[in-house]
């Protein structure tokens, strides 16, 4: 319940100052825009059905929108004070850490949702009648990368230079919880092969679990400050 | 005074331990070759079994002119033509699950081919020289017969096995110092006591130079055994690799967080989350079959007794190296803090 509170909290500042998300959809426009001028002389017209390709500007995007999100997030926290406010709510650190991912969820897969789109429009890709196989791949996936996100970005939150620190704690740690796995997942769905991506599925939900159990025991040492 | 006698002393042993392995390395353990009767009698066991090849060589030039070699599918075709018509001169096979490659001669430049992780040796033809395994196809194994079919690889660059005494060593000594780094990092969450954090920073930069160490001979091995200097479908490669880009994080957030408890805090969280992903990550993708290739084991199958105690010579030199940096480590923070200490004090007399 207080899980919820914590998240509708953070959701509400959102929606008032929607600086966030537009600020992240911008974000991943661009991405998907520069993977595409990148590898224009590589595609030439037919950009079509590459599913390795797919999945590697899908997963890369995702990972930075997470990642960027992340940081925004904590950002607001750290600008007002209210981190200490937070602190001083009687909850522990362990809600604190659920609510925050589920806030941050909302908004990371809707701007994941939203790469999918602009990846389909500037790749001019066909997903081939596998749209709710993806989206669900990409709640996983989104999820997945958000406990880590979140995990870290309260270790990160009140480094020197946290912008910085934050990429470098990040993606080792997803590296092998999300992005390989969610490769192969997303190239074994686009092949038409649906069913060889379940034990990479399997994989990032062990990881999700992982990390909750994590991100729920360590958070009280997190918020300490 | 302790701290000192303990570096002396591990110094010491370290030092003997590693003149040992060099010695032992070069002058006692043999080279890693294929004994062709025993590959033979193997081979005639496992004739006509579905297993999976783990890693073999074989010489074509020994192979006279059989055409039924059928090896089309494993290889990069055309490169097979070339050979067949007589437009590149004698190859090296190796299948390996890491990757099928090929060379024009011994020790010039391979190149990676495709993923032979599920062959099945189906016959075998024994010429003068060394064997040949001969139509080889695909499908399920019996895991079991890997350690088999490994003890008979053979190496094309022997004599570059023996970077493996310090290579692996090394690895190991940078496993132990990161899972120092893990048990301090929990101890901190639990007991909160400095001594902790401690152990679990200093043990994480020596397991960085240790690390290093094993990612940089790795390479230089593997660039004359398997042709290339890194094999990206290899976990074990790529999971050192993450681990190691891990905990140079884990050291860059420590000097971003000047206070010291909290960059207890702070770092002793991401220890754990560091360490624990990648042995997870390892142990989830051997639980779960998977199209990675899952078992890794061409080094140290083959291993004879000399070479097995050579390595044991060696971890050993390597762990008491381990703990004389880490004895050292001690002693140095020792003395900055003095070095701090000192510092305030004429601070506040000006």
């Amino acid at each position: 319940m207080r899980t919820l509170t914590l998240a509708r909290k953070d959701l509400i500042v959102e929606f008032r100052s929607k600086q966030l998300a537009s600020l992240m959809l911008l974000f991943s426009l661009v991405v998907i825009l520069a993977f595409r001028f990148a590898l224009e002389p590589m595609l030439g017209a037919e950009s079509g059905s590459l599913p390795n390709l797919a999945a590697a500007v899908i997963w890369i995007s995702y990972s930075f929108a997470a990642m960027m999100g992340m940081y925004a997030s904590f950002q607001n926290e750290r600008e007002n004070d209210a981190l200490d406010g937070l602190r001083l709510c009687p909850v522990e650190g362990g809600t604190v850490f659920l609510g925050k991912s589920l806030a941050n969820l909302m908004v990371v897969f809707v701007v994941d949702v939203a790469t999918l789109v602009f990846f389909i429009i500037f790749f001019n890709y066909d997903l081939g009648g596998h749209v709710v196989e993806m989206l669900l791949l990409t709640l996983l996936g989104s999820s997945t990368l958000v406990l880590i996100g979140t995990l870290v970005s309260g270790i990160a939150a009140t480094a020197e230079a946290s912008e910085i620190v934050l990429p470098v704690l990040f993606i080792p740690l997803v590296v092998f919880s999300v992005i390989i796995p969610a490769v192969n997942a997303t190239r074994s769905i686009l092949s038409n092969d649906v069913s060889g991506a379940f034990n990479q599925v399997a994989f990032i939900a062990g990881a999700a679990i992982l990390f909750t159990a994590l991100g729920y025991l360590t958070y009280d040492y997190l918020l300490e400050g | 005074m302790r701290l000192i006698r303990l570096l002396q002393s591990s110094i010491v042993a370290a030092a003997v331990l590693l003149l040992l392995t060099s010695y032992l390395a070069f002058y006692y353990a043999p080279l890693p070759t294929m004994n062709v009767r025993t590959a033979n009698s193997l081979a005639s066991q496992l004739e006509g079994q579905k297993l999976e090849v783990v890693g073999f060589a074989f010489n074509i030039t020994d192979a006279g002119d059989r055409q039924d070699l059928n090896l089309a599918d494993l290889m990069d075709y055309q490169r097979w033509i070339d050979f067949k018509e007589g437009r590149t001169g004698p190859h090296w096979w190796t299948v390996n699950p890491l990757m099928v490659r090929w060379s024009i001669d011994v020790g010039s430049p391979h190149a990676p081919m495709v993923d032979g992780q599920n062959i099945t040796a189906q016959g075998i033809a024994s010429g003068g020289g060394p064997t040949i395994w001969n139509s080889l196809t695909c499908p399920e194994s019996g895991v079991e017969k890997l350690t088999d079919v490994v003890s008979i690889g053979t190496f094309s660059a022997p004599v570059a096995q023996k970077i493996f005494y310090f290579h692996m060593p090394a690895a190991w000594t940078s496993y132990l110092a990161f899972g120092a780094t893990l048990a301090g990092s929990a101890l901190y969450l639990w007991k909160e006591e400095e001594r902790y954090d401690r152990m679990a920073g200093y043990s994480a930069e020596i397991g960085l130079v240790f690390g290093t160490i094993a990612i940089v001979t790795g390479p230089i091995w593997a660039k004359e055994e398997w042709g290339v200097y890194w094999s990206w479908g290899d976990l074990k490669l790529v999971a050192t690799l993450v681990l190691w880009v891990a905990f140079v994080g884990y050291l860059a957030l420590r000097n971003a967080v000047p206070d010291k408890e909290k960059r207890a805090r702070l770092s002793a969280v991401y220890g754990i989350a560091a360490f624990l992903t990648v042995p997870a990550s390892l142990l989830g993708q051997r639980l779960l079959p998977s199209a990675h290739p899952t078992v890794i084991a061409t080094s140290t199958g083959g291993l004879s007794i000399e070479a097995g105690i050579t390595v044991v010579v060696a971890v050993l030199a390597f762990t008491c190296l381990y703990v004389a940096l880490l004895a050292f480590r001690y002693i140095l923070a020792e003395g900055e803090e003095k070095l701090e200490e000192l510092k305030r004090r004429i601070g506040g007399e000006i």
